[in-house]
């Protein structure tokens, strides 16, 4: 472009090096109730906040009167009038029937048994594509504030970070945090989720892990560490052992169905008062109880003083007596059965990995249910009170972590990840009983042979049949795939050997090997379980997905092309300034016109086209003034210089 | 077609022992998957990365270190049906022990886990004797036992309220 006149950038060896390898990975908290996106940068982590500086953003999704997604994040509570999907999470990679009868939130399209759909007026959609809005918005997040860093004025950021040539950063890459208890379909309709968002998926992280990744880079601990990670819709404990940089899962458990919604919804029921409002009375309760811990010891600091602000509200508006009485003592009652659940598991998956209480030397305290003061005093009895460690936010711990291996998976870091198999993996054998191939709590990646053979005379095939879950029976566990393995060779039964291999690779997904060992016939088999979505649903979404990212290209485009008009316009008005005596009367006036015309553009929000156009009158009215400006520039550097 | 046995002392360069140094395995495995593990781009093996896994689980059990010691001098008791079977005297307490985890109360249950684990603990001893002297069939013969207790011991843990 000839208006701008620019020091040229310098670019070292190293930062060329670095911009090609270099490429932005984020991380992603994608939570039931909040979902946070962050990046490391200069060692420490960077949240992307919205608009009005909050690391929080809803995992809320609403829709217009027709059913169109309308807006995601904060801004999708923000008119409240408006139709509202949240807590999708719960619903990833599940079917019709797994679909308890409590479950009233959401109506459903009873009629489709194949996949789940949620009917929102004149629309369907699955949870996947609920979950990839909100991974979408993330993304763009994350992008634009990427990108107004650049508009700056740096031009390019020095760090070096890869840049599309129109000048714009593109992210492409992400890691993104899951529940450890997340099954195999709920994983793989999460990676699908991103890549309809357009985030190819570097590694699904067990959100545990995260936060001792987390925790354990921040504090450079090393020894054995419990996160109690109790979420809105999921609860995880996991324990992990930290040295020399390796962080190894020795083991986890948990319920894909218990946590703080669930509190909400006894609050709700008790006091007859809506799922929003009870959640406002259960944080007070909480906080209020914060708030003598930091007049009894000064250490740590309150945060959320609008909720009590927000509360008094509430119980302005609701006046009613009940709400007034509550007491912490009633919603401890209320909630205490599914707290010690919680404990109970624990305890159990301590006992599980033969080991001792005292052997564990912090618990690390994740998800915004934790700061429920009955949390912290349970696992105050089983641990030492000192071990219930509580200066990270619960809220934002698993995003650090997310954004942590996402750092060490750009190949910047020597730390070490090794994760395990949540739920054993086995196949159903004749009766229905479960053979379990791969353990859970094993390490990944993991490959495990086993050899099974024929039940009758001449049998030529076999069904198998993949299953996931910790019960004998296959119709107690998850059901993953069906598949047959045919042309074996008709023999006695019993004499035919069929090799069945299961591999998990590090993000816990399974492959399946069959082989017959006699011919060598092998058949491979990745286990796709159905996501609540068939293979022409997922066709077809990835279609609409490509055309969207036509959108997107337009829209970045545009957002290119308004960027560039502003960047003439700031630098033109500031020569203006500087060499008014180089300008006559009417090529001022001249230039003035084309930048009004281009601001009034840009009220209007035209079309790139037009913006552009506009862009290349200015410059062109601009194009003698800007020779003279060289010239002047140029003449001033000869001048000083004596030739 | 038989697959050959694999042996997993090799991946850690140690010799076939049941007193391996424990420590070192922890160190040599850390640093293998430091380097093997597909996480790793620069030199990432994900055949090595499960390899090792696979070993280092099996040493790190004195179990099922013992077992696979005695699987690389010909007796398999995982998958062999001629392998040694434990006589009548093992099967009649197991048979005891396993009626007694199955209407346990909360106070025997913890003394009964002690009672295990110690158990097991001086089996192990008596195998790893056993293996020193290549008397590998008297040493079968008392893992079999360590490994009754041990599933014992399982189905104890398994058995929440």
């Amino acid at each position: 472009m000839a208006l701008l006149i620019q020091e040229p950038i310098s670019l070292g060896e190293s930062d060329l090096e670095n911009q090609q390898s270099q490429e932005i990975v984020i991380g992603i908290d994608l939570g039931t109730t909040n979902s946070i996106v962050a990046i490391i940068e200069d060692k420490k982590v960077r949240f992307f906040c919205d608009e009005k500086g909050r690391k929080l953003q809803l995992s809320v999704v609403s829709f217009d009167n027709d059913g169109k997604v309308l807006a995601v994040g904060n801004e999708a509570l923000e008119n409240s009038n408006n139709l509202q999907i949240s807590s999708i999470k719960r619903l990833m990679g599940k079917n019709l029937s797994d679909i308890s009868n409590d479950e009233t939130r959401f109506d459903f399209d009873k009629t489709n048994q194949e996949s789940l759909k949620i009917i929102v007026k004149n629309y369907q959609y699955s949870p996947t594509e609920i979950s990839a809005e909100i991974l979408k918005y993330l993304k763009n997040l994350a992008e634009k504030i990427l990108n107004q860093v650049q508009d700056d004025g740096r031009g390019i950021k020095d760090d070096g970070r890869v840049i599309k040539d129109d000048g714009m950063v593109e992210i492409k890459k992400a890691v993104i945090t899951v529940p450890a208890y997340f099954d195999e379909a709920a994983k793989n309709a999460t990676k699908l989720a991103a890549n309809l968002a357009g985030l190819e998926v570097l590694r699904l992280v067990n959100e545990p892990t995260a936060a001792a990744l987390a925790y354990g880079l921040d504090n450079s601990s090393e020894g054995i560490y419990c996160i109690y990670d109790l979420g809105g819709g999921t609860f995880d404990v996991s324990i992990l052992k930290m040295q020399k940089g390796v962080f190894k899962v020795l083991g986890v458990a948990g319920d894909n169905a218990l946590g703080g919604d669930d509190f909400d919804d006894l609050v709700a029921k008790e006091l007859n008062v809506s799922r929003i409002e009870a959640r406002k009375i259960k944080e007070e309760l909480s906080r209020k109880e914060i708030l003598k811990q930091v007049q009894d010891d000064n250490s740590c600091h309150v945060e959320r003083s609008e909720t009590s602000h927000e509360f008094k509200e509430i119980l302005h508006c609701a006046q009613n007596d009940k709400i007034n009485n509550f007491s912490r003592q009633e919603f401890e009652k209320l909630i205490t059965n599914k707290i010690q659940k919680t404990i109970t598991l624990t305890q159990n998956l301590i006992d599980d990995l033969d080991l001792a209480v005292e052997e564990i030397k912090g618990v690390v305290l994740v998800g915004g249910s934790t700061r429920i003061p009955l949390v912290r005093n349970e696992l105050a009895k089983i641990f030492d009170e000192k071990k219930v460690l509580t200066n990270l936010d619960p809220d934002l711990v698993v995003a650090v972590g997310a954004a942590w291996q996402a750092y060490n998976l750009s190949g910047k870091s020597e730390n070490l990840l090794l994760d395990v198999v949540p739920l054993s993996l086995g196949i159903e054998m004749m009766g229905g009983i479960v053979d379990k191939v791969i353990y859970r709590n094993n390490t990944v990646p993991t490959s495990v042979t086993k050899e099974f053979t024929t039940y009758a005379d001449g049998q030529t095939g076999m069904q198998l049949h993949v299953v996931q879950g910790e019960r004998e029976l296959a119709e107690d566990c998850r059901s993953l795939a069906k598949f047959e393995i045919k042309n074996i060779p008709a023999m006695k039964a019993g004499f035919a050997r069929i090799a069945i291999t299961f591999k998990v690779d590090a993000d816990g997904l399974l492959t399946v090997l069959a082989e017959e060992k006699l011919t060598g016939e092998k058949q491979e088999i990745i286990v796709k379980p159905t996501y609540g979505l068939n293979e022409n649903e997922v066709r077809k979404l990835l279609l609409e997905s490509q055309e969207n990212a036509k959108l997107d290209i337009e829209k970045r485009l545009l957002a290119k092309a308004l960027l560039d008009a502003k960047k003439d316009i700031s630098i033109l008005q500031k020569d203006l300034e500087s060499f008014a005596h180089l300008i006559s009367d009417e090529e001022r006036k001249n230039i003035d016109e084309k930048i009004f015309n281009l601001e009034n553009l840009f009220k209007k929000e035209a079309g790139r086209t037009l913006i552009t156009k506009a862009t290349e009158e200015l410059e062109k009215a601009a194009d003698n003034f800007i020779l003279q400006k060289v010239n002047a520039i140029v003449n001033k550097n000869l001048s000083g210089k004596k030739v | 077609m038989i697959d050959p046995i694999k042996n997993y002392f090799e991946n850690f360069s140690f010799n076939v022992d049941f007193n391996i140094d424990l420590e070192e395995l922890e160190n040599k495995y850390l640093k293998f998957q430091k380097q093997f593990h597909p996480d790793n781009s620069s030199s990432a093996d994900v055949e090595k990365s499960i390899s090792i896994n696979e070993a280092y689980k099996i040493l790190k059990n004195p179990l099922q270190r013992a077992s696979h010691i005695l699987q690389l001098n010909g007796i398999d008791l995982e998958n062999d049906t001629k392998a040694p079977k434990p006589d009548m005297e093992t099967l009649e307490e197991i048979l005891e022990l396993q009626e007694k985890v199955a209407e346990i109360n909360a106070e025997e249950k913890d003394l009964l886990k002690k009672y295990l684990i110690s158990e097991i603990k001086s089996l192990l001893e008596k195998t790893a004797k056993a293996l020193e002297n290549k008397d590998f069939t008297t040493a079968a013969q008392i893992l079999i036992r360590a490994k009754y207790f041990d599933k014992t011991l399982r189905d104890l843990k398994a058995k929440k309220e």
